[in-house]
């Protein structure tokens, strides 16, 4: 195994640890907010922002180069804040003042540093980011467009509209990512209106299909370095499976958990899960 | 001379084109003869994405993210209603150089019902905060508006017309007339101005003759073609000289005569004002536009005794 995939094995949960107790604080401070869907996305964020994945300046947020990364499931931005803050695109302490009429609202918009677009109402970004990807394509700039979307946001018709089209115009640097964890606001997606067979949908509509666990840190690495390295035309496809709420037992495969408060005893028990070392007692 | 307004849209934007790489047009599945041009002369910037307007608009903004100016082209409800959340935050919310082309104002396809006329478009855009809302009624505005959504790289809602019209004679110069947002093509006395927007423009002049013929009455006729953000200014100038106020459009009322009904609320303005469009109707049955309009009310005619049973509720006074 390569020394940089043993180095993530340690580097990477850690700091994934850290952005998901930044989480917690933050959505315990505003008073309620997206926990769910915002830890099931937590390894992903972190695999490409601090593993070699993403190229980005968080001193010059708008550097023409950089790779380009749509978070279209907004109502998962404060997952995406807490890793940009952690950065150093803007000041860690706006994480405290989420949705307190600062900087940081419950969906993204560009006038945060490191935010690419608006999101928030669903099936959004992979029209924008297959115009991103067919823009660079006619300009013949090799930089990468990254879209994270919710399964439940595949029930957006113009989700499907863009398959097409980033399909048809062969948007090889185009890479959706979909945080398949089943559930939506209120029970799982196979019991509300079903979204399988969805590999085989995604590959009928003409794009390369993965799989991965959504939290293994070697998985997704070696996934990206896949990807980067692929000669097909097709965009990229990758179901990423993961768990709701992932990294706090009561809240882990829970659909309550997709929006709302954190009262001070169940913040306690979440910060004793994610790291017993902060919270034991003195 | 009458000119298609197609034509005269599009071959200025390929003229434009030519000398700027950045422009693409977008289709959904929807062509125009002059549209034929850009695409032989540029088929790499012309894109047809398929019937699917609320991708085309996403790419749109996508594109222009990234530097382009994007006209994406289709027949009015098509890329107003069906796309309006995706103007509003993909688009307007982050000012980008996206313009919509719209074409099919009123009742232009009147024979397609409900589905295809452009009777709604401009009321739901008007809500978008900071979209800028053009639209056409002679072939030097339809021109100009390409120029200024080129140069400014803000978003539009621009709406042209299918049919030929011919240009019309304004009273003050072409150029300053378009950049104020709206022309005087005809003056009177200060009692009655008639304010339109769009093709019926050209019939308003047929209603004021009609008034100065067998009533005695010369109203003053103005078009707007700047819907959004409306010439407040310049227009209360001109609504001041006069004590009565008639809009006219072919369209829902709440477009022109709610604008106008706005800042003449706003600024207290002592005028009498009605609006005349359409009211609360779809419109099924399939005829040609002068018979939709009418269905409407809204034939020259028709138009005509609603503004003489109109100023016969004024008392003007002496003049």
């Amino acid at each position: 195994m390569p020394h940089e995939l043993e180095d993530d094995r340690e580097r990477l949960p850690k700091k994934a640890r850290q952005i998901r107790i930044d989480i917690l604080k933050a959505i315990h401070s505003a008073g309620k907010g997206h926990i769910g869907g915002a830890y099931s996305i937590v390894e992903i964020l972190v695999s490409l922002y601090h593993g070699n994945v993403l190229k980005y300046d968080p001193q010059d947020p708008k550097w023409p180069l950089r790779d380009r990364f749509i978070l279209s499931k907004g109502h998962a931005g404060i997952a995406l804040y807490a890793v940009l803050a952690d950065l150093g695109y803007f000041p860690k302490e706006e994480l405290n003042f989420l949705n307190q009429g600062r900087l940081l609202g419950e969906h993204p918009d560009p006038r945060i540093p490191g935010i690419e677009v608006i999101s928030g109402s669903l099936g959004h970004g992979l029209p924008i980011g297959s115009g991103m990807a067919l823009a660079d394509k006619m300009d013949r700039n090799s930089r990468r467009i990254f879209v994270l979307m919710g399964d439940g946001e595949c029930y957006e018709g113009s989700v499907w509209e863009a398959a097409m089209f980033a399909a048809h115009h062969e948007l090889h640097n185009l890479c959706a990512i979909i945080d398949r964890n089943g559930l939506i606001t209120h029970g799982a997606t196979e019991s509300i209106t079903r979204l399988e067979p969805f590999k085989d949908k995604w590959q009928a509509f003409g794009w390369d299909v993965y799989e991965v666990d959504a939290h293994d840190f070697v998985a997704l690495k070696q996934l990206w370095m896949k990807i980067s390295e692929k000669t097909s035309g097709a965009p990229s496809l990758v179901i990423a499976y993961s768990v709701k709420g992932k990294g706090v037992s009561f809240m882990e495969n829970q659909s309550s958990w997709h929006h709302g408060g954190i009262d001070d005893a169940k913040f306690a028990v979440a910060m004793s899960e994610l790291a017993p070392s902060q919270s034991r007692p003195q | 001379m009458k000119i298609d307004m197609r034509d005269a849209f599009f071959d200025r934007l390929v003229e434009l084109a030519r000398d700027n790489d950045q422009i693409i047009i977008l289709s959904a599945d929807h062509g125009a003869f002059a549209l034929t041009k850009f695409e032989k002369e540029m088929p790499e910037r012309y894109i047809n994405v398929g019937i699917a307007e609320q991708n085309m608009v996403g790419v749109a903004a996508g594109l222009a993210a990234s530097g382009k100016i994007v006209f994406v082209y289709g027949i009015s409800p098509f890329v107003s209603l069906r796309v309006l959340e995706q103007l509003t935050i993909d688009v307007a919310a982050m000012q980008l150089p996206v313009n919509v082309v719209s074409v099919g104002a009123g009742f232009t396809y009147s024979t397609d019902g409900p589905t295809h006329q452009g009777l709604q478009d401009l009321s739901a855009v008007l809500t978008i905060p900071r979209m800028t809302i053009l639209n056409s009624s002679d072939p030097e505005n339809t021109r100009f508006f390409v120029d200024a959504a080129v140069s400014s790289r803000k978003p539009h809602y621009i709406r042209i017309e299918k049919e030929s019209l011919e240009s019309f004679h304004r009273l003050e110069s072409v150029d300053s007339s378009l950049q104020k947002g709206f022309s005087l093509l005809r003056e009177g006395d200060n009692r009655l101005l008639l304010l339109s927007t769009g093709r019926i423009s050209h019939d308003i002049l047929k209603v004021a003759s009609m008034c100065e013929e067998r009533l005695g009455l010369r109203p003053s006729v103005i078009d707007v073609h700047l819907i959004k953000p409306l010439p407040e200014k310049a227009l209360l100038s001109e609504i001041k000289k006069y004590s009565h106020v008639i809009t006219i459009e072919e369209s829902y009322l709440s477009s022109l005569g709610g604008e106008i009904s706005k800042i003449i609320t706003k600024h207290s303005l002592p005028v009498k004002l009605s609006n005349l469009g359409i009211d609360e109707q779809l419109f099924f049955q399939g005829a040609n536009r002068e018979e939709m309009l009418a269905a409407a009310n809204l034939s020259p005619e028709q138009i005509y005794n609603s503004v003489k049973n109109s100023i016969e509720e004024v008392s003007y006074g002496e003049n």
